[in-house]
């Protein structure tokens, strides 16, 4: 192998240049000496048989400089000079070199300030396809804290959605796991978990008969709450806790990063929200008459694509009127743009 | 090949050249010193400086196995090759130029 000798040899030569440098020095002005004698004995006048000694040798500088470049260390010897010569320059301008180097740092900065939001909305985002998802709004005078549930059936069945769900926060008072304690619950119908789109790290998600009336009553516990108060105990389906006295069975754990459609810190459990829209008062969720809206776009109805236009992830969508009352419009707002404005008209 | 009789300095190396070549390789003499750092970081010849006849500090190069190695595979190569210009060369029945 003569490659690696090579690499060794070049090494070499690059740390040992200055020795390198004076004994090649040394034999040229040898060769000189030596040819301007061999010369002489000719019968020429050294002064002659020296300018003819080096002009054979082509040059005592240039043969220096091509022996040199030999070596094959001229790319690191360059670099090294070129960057002597550019620290000398920024002492010289040091105006000038902390403009440019705050010019980096900003770049840098706000490169890396872009890249952890995409990070944690897009790249990481612990739901299927997040930009297929939108919260549900209404265009209303007066913006309210919700929808109205007189209105999800017309939402439900619009055209533009693959899943539509409900959510409305809930509470109760947690026994047989952890602490007793006042625990924040999500109340959720089976749609937001088809909205949204995650897997469970464990069991089941809510389904649809959950949300029936009467059924048994069944919670999904977030990863944190798994870990900390379950043990992170792998058999842990189909445990049963109490909520407000009430013994729930835990069919379901999230992933880490699942933290319900707010992505707030604050939800621990997801309840069926159903059985309470239906009148009937489950584990920790109350009836409520507003909602919180969550859906799925249909493939092809990208918020992202209606961006280019409007330049926030928001669409709005035309409900349509029922029995002569008058229809809503709806605002579309991506899960990862909540707090912008600015609708846009949406075909549907 | 120079080197493959005994080790000697640059100088020396060009001399001997330009000797057993008959005067005909006028090369520069300086074209040398770059081959021999080549060759030397390629493990073909090894340097030590010495003293010369006249007294004088003096780098000499002599040949490692591994370059007698390389002059083997050279002097194959190089006879290939002149056997092929002998080869043009005797088949002279090429027509010299043909009428304007």
């Amino acid at each position: 192998m003569t490659w690696w000798r090579d690499l060794i040899e070049r090494v070499r030569l690059l740390i040992f240049r200055r020795r390198e440098d004076r004994e090649l020095r040394e034999e040229l002005q040898f060769h000189i000496d030596m040819e301007t004698a061999h010369r002489s004995r000719a019968g020429l006048d050294p002064v002659e048989a020296r300018r003819r000694s080096l002009l054979a040798l082509g040059g005592l500088e240039q043969t220096y400089a091509h022996a040199r470049d030999a070596r094959g260390t001229g790319l690191i010897e360059d670099f090294g000079r070129d960057m002597h010569f550019t620290l000398r320059m920024m002492r010289r301008s040091p105006g000038f070199t902390a403009a440019a180097v705050f010019m980096l740092a900003l770049g840098t900065g706000a490169n890396a300030a872009i890249f952890s939001v995409l990070d944690a909305v897009i790249l990481h985002s612990p739901f299927r396809e997040p930009d297929r998802i939108v919260m549900v709004h209404e265009l209303v005078p007066r913006q309210t804290a919700g929808i109205p549930l007189s209105h999800l059936e017309r939402i439900r069945v619009l055209p533009i959605f693959t899943a539509v769900g409900s959510l409305w926060s809930g509470s109760a008072i947690l026994t047989g796991a952890g602490d007793v304690r006042h625990e924040t619950l999500e109340c959720v119908t089976a749609g937001v978990f088809e909205a949204l789109g995650t897997p469970t790290l464990l069991g089941r998600v809510l389904t649809e008969v959950d949300d029936r009336p009467g059924s048994d009553p069944v919670v999904v516990v977030s990863h944190r709450f798994w870990r900390d108060d379950l043990g992170g105990d792998p058999a842990v389906i189909g445990r049963r806790i109490g909520l407000d006295g009430t013994s729930a069975t835990i069919v379901g754990v999230m992933p880490p990063r699942f933290l319900g459609p707010f992505s707030r810190n604050a939800a621990e459990m997801w309840a069926p929200l159903g059985p309470a829209l239906h009148g009937s008062s489950p584990v920790g969720c109350r009836s409520t008459m507003m909602v919180n809206v969550f859906a799925r776009l249909k493939p092809g109805l990208l918020l992202g694509s209606a961006n280019a236009l409007a330049g926030g992830s928001q669409a709005v969508a035309d409900l349509p009127s029922d029995r002569g009352t008058k229809g809503a419009r709806l605002l579309l707002v991506g899960l990862d743009d909540r707090n912008s404005s600015a609708p846009l008209y949406f075909p549907v | 090949k120079t080197l493959a009789l005994e080790p000697m300095h640059g100088w020396g190396i060009a001399q001997r050249i330009q000797m057993l070549s008959g005067d005909v390789f006028l090369v520069t003499q300086g074209s040398l010193y770059p081959a021999l750092v080549r060759m030397r970081r390629r493990g073909w010849v090894t340097t030590a400086w010495r003293t010369t006849e006249f007294n004088r500090h003096a780098r000499y190069y002599s040949l490692t196995p591994a370059g007698r190695r390389q002059l083997t595979i050279e002097r194959a190569e190089w006879e290939r090759a002149s056997k092929a210009v002998d080869g043009l060369l005797a088949a002279d029945s090429i027509p010299e130029g043909s009428p304007a």
